[in-house]
C-alpha cells in the first residue's frame, strides 16, 4: 500500500524534515528510517534493489537517466529537471512534487545562509554564471541561484550573468563596479569551468578589480569531460588576479539530489587538491568500501550522498564519483571510470564513458 | 633477479633503474650508450644470420621445453614476481604462461613459418628462386600486465633473424629477461642479439635513441602511448602496431542445444576468468541468444565460482575495485528495475555475472565480469557489435553449419581477426595472423631472382 503525496504522514514527514533542514532540529536517523521506509513503500524498484545489496545503500545516479524512481506519482509534477547529461550522453529527468519542491527550497536557501553570509551579516551581491530561471526552467541550479539570491544576497544588485550569447560581460562589469564603488562584498558562484573562461577573456581584456573584503568565490562541476584540467590551487590564483578575491571554495550539486554540498575545510585532499566537502544534520557526503560496501571513516571509495530534503526519491544516492574520506569531511575527487590494461578495451571507453 | 637483459658483449655505460610494485622494487640496467648498442646488435645479428631457420626453432622449443615445467626455477621466480606486480594468482599466471608456452614449440612454429613464408627456409637462402630477409634490428615496446605476452613478437623478430631492442612492459617485466637468460643457456647466439630494458614511457630522448638503432618498430598499447610512437618512426622503418582491441562472444540457440548449457556455461567462464579477463583477446560481453541467455547465465555464475577455486583471481587494487563495484551496484539497480536482468556475485568482488538485455549502460570492467546480453538472433549480436568495428579482434563464436560459416564472414568484414570457439578465446596460436596481419612475413623483405640463366641450374 503505498503512500500518497497528500497522506498527513507525508505532511507531518515534511514538518520534521524541515525543521532539520533549516534549523538543524529533530532525529536525522529517526528521519533517514522513515524515508527509507516511504521509499520501501512507494517504490517497489528501490525495495528490491536495497534487498540485493543492502537497506540504504544510494541509488546509482545512472537510474535517472530512464524516469528513475519517483515516490509520489499519484501526485501530478510541480517541476521537473533535466540532468546535465555529464554522466552519459542521455539525459535524465527528476519530477518533484508539491512538497518535495518546498523542500528543496528551504534546504537551499538554509545552506546558502549558512554557507554564503559573509561574516558581518550584510547581504552580498550575489552574481551567478547561470542563465536565469526563466531562461532555462528545467535546469535545477538555475533554480538553485534565484533561491541563494533570495536568502542571501543583495536583492538590487544580484543577478544572473548568462544570457542567450553567453556571459554578459557588460552586466558584469557594470554589478561589479557598483559592488566596489558601494564597499558590498561580492560571492561570485557558477560552473568551475565557466570560471576558467572568464577568467580567460577578462585577462585578455585587461580587466581586474579588487571586491571589497568578504568577497567569495564558489565554483561546481569540476572539469569532468574538458578538454583542459586545472589544479584548484591554480583556478584560485586566476580569481585572485582578475577579482581580489581571497576567499574561494566548491559546491557539489547534482540535478539528482535536492540540495549542494560546500566545502567545509581548505586542505587540499584530491588529486587536483580538491576540498573535503562537509556534512550538516540533514545530510552530506560518506564513502562506501569498494570491496566491503561498508561506510569508511578514512579512504578512498564510491562517494554516497545523503540528503533528508528530498522527499521525492530515495534520499541516498551513489553519485558515480571517487570521494576520498579525511576527518574533515570528503573530498570529491571525479568520476568513477574504467581504466584500460595495455591493448584492453572496455566497452564504456570507446563511448567516451557513456556507459 | 634484474629485469633487464644485457649480453656480455655490451660494456658501454649502463644507468640503473627501478621499477615499483606497492613495496616491492625490481632493479634493472639501461644502457646510456645507444650507439654503442646498436654497433653490438649489429655485429649479433652477423651471427645470428648465420644460424638456419631450423636451428632456432630447436633452440627456442628447447627452452620452451624447460619453461614448460612449472616447477622450473627460472620459472617459479617469473611467477612469483610477477603474481606481485600483476595482482594475479599464481595459478592465473601459470596457466597464462602454459598457453603462450605451447604456442612456441616446434611445429607450431614451423606451421606458423610455413603459413607465412611458404617454406620457412627462404630464410637461409634462395629457395626456388626466392629468399626472404628481415630487419637487422627490431624495436619493440610491449606494454600490459599479460604474462609472457612479449615471447610472441620476440621470437618472431628472432625467426626471421632480426636483432631485438625489447623495452619490457612495467606491469609485468620479469618474463622477458627471465626468458633470455634461460636461452641464453641453449642458444647464446640468439639471446646475445637481444638488449631488453626499460624507460618511462615519457622518456623521449631515450625512446628516440633507441629507435635510431632500428630498421622495425613493433608497439604494443593504447591508442595514446602506440601513436606517440608511431608520430616519430622513419620512413624507412617498417612499423607493426598492436593498439586498443576489443574481444566478445556470441552464442546462438542452435550451439547451446548442441553442447549443452552446462558445458557452454563453462567454456564462457574460462574465457572471461583466464588472465583474469585482462588480454585483449578476453571477451567484454557474450551476447546470447535470449531462449537460452538466462539459463546460461545461472550456470555460469556456477562456472565462475569454480574458475576462481581452481584458479584463484588476482588482487583488486583500490580503483579497479570502485570501479567494479560501482559496476555492479548499477547493474544491480538495472536488476531490480528489469525483469530481463539479475545479477550474481559472491560478497566479495572474485567474479560477476550480470544478465541483461540491453549491451549498455553497463560495460565489463575486466576483473572477471561476464556480461550475458540477451538478443533475438545472431544476426542482432553481429548487429550489436558494429558501433565497435574499428576496435575489433576476437570474437568466440558458437555457431554451427552454415549459421557458423555465415556470421564469421560477417564478423571478418566487421573488423575481428580472430574466430574462435567460445573457451579458446584467450588461446590465440602462432598461426594466427596476429591483429589481422601477417607477423613474420610482415618483418621481411623478399628478394627473387628472375629471368636469369642459373635459377634453372642444378
Amino acid at each position: 500500500m503505498t503512500v500518497a503525496h497528500d497522506d498527513p504522514h507525508v505532511a507531518r514527514l515534511f514538518e520534521h524534515l524541515a525543521r532539520l533542514v533549516c534549523d538543524g532540529l529533530g532525529d536525522p536517523l529517526d528521519l533517514h528510517e522513515q524515508l527509507v521506509e516511504l521509499a520501501m513503500v512507494n517504490s517497489p524498484d528501490v525495495a528490491r534493489y536495497w534487498k540485493q545489496v543492502g537497506v540504504g545503500v544510494g541509488v546509482p545516479d545512472t537510474a535517472y537517466k530512464d524516469g528513475g524512481p519517483h515516490l509520489f506519482p499519484d501526485a501530478p509534477p510541480v517541476r521537473v529537471f533535466r540532468t546535465s547529461g555529464t554522466t552519459g550522453s542521455v539525459r535524465g529527468t527528476v519530477r518533484y512534487s508539491r512538497l518535495g519542491l518546498e523542500l528543496k527550497s528551504l534546504a537551499i536557501e538554509a545552506n546558502a545562509r549558512r554557507n554564503l553570509r559573509p561574516d558581518d551579516g550584510v547581504r552580498p551581491v550575489i552574481l551567478a554564471f547561470t542563465p536565469s530561471e526563466e531562461a532555462a526552467p528545467e535546469m535545477a541550479i538555475a533554480f538553485d541561484m534565484v533561491r541563494i539570491a533570495r536568502s542571501c544576497g543583495d536583492p538590487r544588485l544580484s543577478t544572473a550573468v548568462i544570457g542567450a550569447n553567453g556571459v554578459d560581460f557588460d552586466l558584469l562589469g557594470r554589478r561589479l563596479d557598483a559592488a566596489v564603488a558601494e564597499g558590498l562584498p561580492v560571492v561570485l558562484i557558477g560552473g568551475t569551468f565557466a570560471f576558467v573562461n572568464v577568467c580567460d577573456a577578462l585577462e585578455a581584456q585587461g580587466r581586474r578589480w579588487e571586491l571589497p573584503p568578504g568577497s567569495r568565490m564558489w565554483d561546481g562541476g569540476g572539469f569532468k569531460g574538458r578538454s583542459r584540467v586545472m589544479r584548484v590551487d591554480e583556478l584560485h590564483d586566476a580569481v585572485r588576479r582578475v577579482f581580489g578575491i581571497e576567499r574561494h571554495g566548491n559546491i557539489f550539486g547534482m540535478t539528482e539530489l535536492a540540495n549542494q554540498l560546500f566545502d567545509a575545510a581548505d586542505t587540499p585532499v584530491g588529486p587536483l587538491g580538491e576540498r573535503p566537502k562537509g556534512g550538516h544534520p540533514a545530510g552530506g557526503p560518506k564513502v562506501r568500501d569498494p570491496r566491503t560496501r561498508e561506510h569508511l571513516t578514512e579512504g578512498r571509495g564510491l562517494l554516497e550522498v545523503t540528503d533528508l530534503s528530498l522527499l521525492d526519491r530515495p534520499h541516498v544516492l551513489l553519485t558515480g564519483d571517487l570521494g576520498i574520506a579525511v576527518p574533515e569531511g570528503v573530498a570529491i575527487a571525479g568520476r568513477i571510470a574504467g581504466s584500460s590494461r595495455g591493448c584492453s578495451l572496455t566497452l564504456d571507453e570507446m563511448t567516451g564513458g557513456a556507459a | 633477479m634484474t629485469v633487464s637483459w644485457t649480453p656480455e658483449w655490451l660494456t658501454a655505460d649502463r644507468a640503473p633503474f627501478t621499477l615499483k610494485a606497492g613495496p616491492h622494487e625490481w632493479r634493472g640496467v639501461r644502457p646510456t650508450d645507444w650507439a654503442a648498442v646498436g654497433a653490438g646488435l649489429r655485429i649479433a645479428h652477423e651471427d645470428l644470420r648465420r644460424l638456419p631457420v631450423r636451428r632456432i626453432v630447436e633452440a627456442v622449443d628447447a627452452v620452451v621445453d624447460l619453461w614448460a615445467k612449472r616447477d622450473f626455477t627460472a620459472r617459479r621466480t617469473t611467477v612469483r614476481s610477477a603474481a606481485l606486480v600483476t595482482g594475479m594468482s599464481e595459478e592465473t599466471i601459470d596457466r597464462a604462461l602454459d598457453a603462450e608456452l605451447g604456442h612456441l614449440r616446434a611445429d607450431s612454429l614451423l606451421a606458423a613459418l610455413t603459413r607465412e613464408l611458404g617454406d620457412p627456409e627462404v630464410l637461409d637462402g634462395f629457395r626456388g628462386g626466392t629468399t626472404a630477409v628481415g630487419p637487422r634490428t627490431v624495436l619493440a615496446v610491449f606494454s600490459g600486465n599479460v604474462p609472457g605476452l612479449p615471447a610472441r613478437s620476440l621470437v618472431r623478430s628472432l625467426l626471421v633473424k632480426a636483432s631485438v631492442i625489447a623495452k619490457v612492459p612495467a606491469k609485468e617485466p620479469h618474463f622477458t629477461a627471465a626468458f633470455l637468460r634461460t636461452l641464453h643457456d641453449v642458444e647464446p647466439v640468439l639471446a646475445d642479439a637481444v638488449v631488453a630494458t626499460y624507460w618511462e614511457r615519457d622518456d623521449e630522448a631515450v625512446l628516440e635513441a633507441a629507435l635510431d638503432q632500428a630498421d622495425a618498430v613493433i608497439a604494443y598499447g593504447g591508442d595514446q602511448a602506440c601513436a606517440a610512437i608511431r608520430a616519430r618512426v622513419r620512413p624507412r622503418q617498417l612499423y607493426e602496431e598492436h593498439g586498443h582491441k576489443l574481444s566478445f562472444g556470441i552464442v546462438s540457440a542452435e550451439y547451446v542445444t548442441r553442447y549443452g548449457v552446462a558445458e557452454v556455461a563453462r567454456r564462457i567462464a574460462a574465457d572471461c576468468s583466464d588472465f583474469d579477463q585482462h588480454a585483449c583477446l578476453s571477451p567484454q560481453v557474450y551476447l546470447v541468444q535470449e531462449e537460452h541467455a538466462r539459463a546460461v547465465a545461472e550456470h555460469l555464475a556456477g562456472a565462475m565460482r569454480r574458475e576462481a577455486q581452481d584458479s584463484p583471481p588476482g588482487t583488486i587494487d583500490a580503483q579497479d575495485a570502485t570501479v567494479l563495484q560501482h559496476r555492479r551496484l548499477v547493474a544491480e539497480w538495472r536488476a531490480a528495475t528489469s525483469d530481463a536482468s539479475e545479477v550474481w556475485s559472491p560478497d566479495g568482488l572474485e567474479w560477476t555475472v550480470v544478465l541483461d538485455d540491453a549491451l549498455m549502460p553497463l560495460s565489463g570492467a575486466g576483473n572477471r565480469v561476464a556480461r550475458i546480453v540477451s538478443v533475438p538472433d545472431v544476426a542482432a549480436a553481429v548487429d550489436a557489435m558494429r558501433p565497435f568495428a574499428e576496435h575489433l579482434q576476437n570474437v568466440g563464436l558458437g555457431a554451427v553449419g552454415e549459421q557458423f560459416r555465415r556470421t564469421a564472414r560477417e564478423l571478418a568484414e566487421l573488423g575481428a581477426s580472430r574466430v574462435c570457439a567460445p573457451g579458446a578465446m584467450t588461446k590465440a596460436s602462432m598461426v594466427w595472423r596476429h591483429d589481422g596481419q601477417p607477423r613474420i612475413a610482415g618483418l621481411v623483405r623478399w628478394c627473387d631472382v628472375e629471368l636469369h640463366p642459373e635459377l634453372d641450374r642444378p
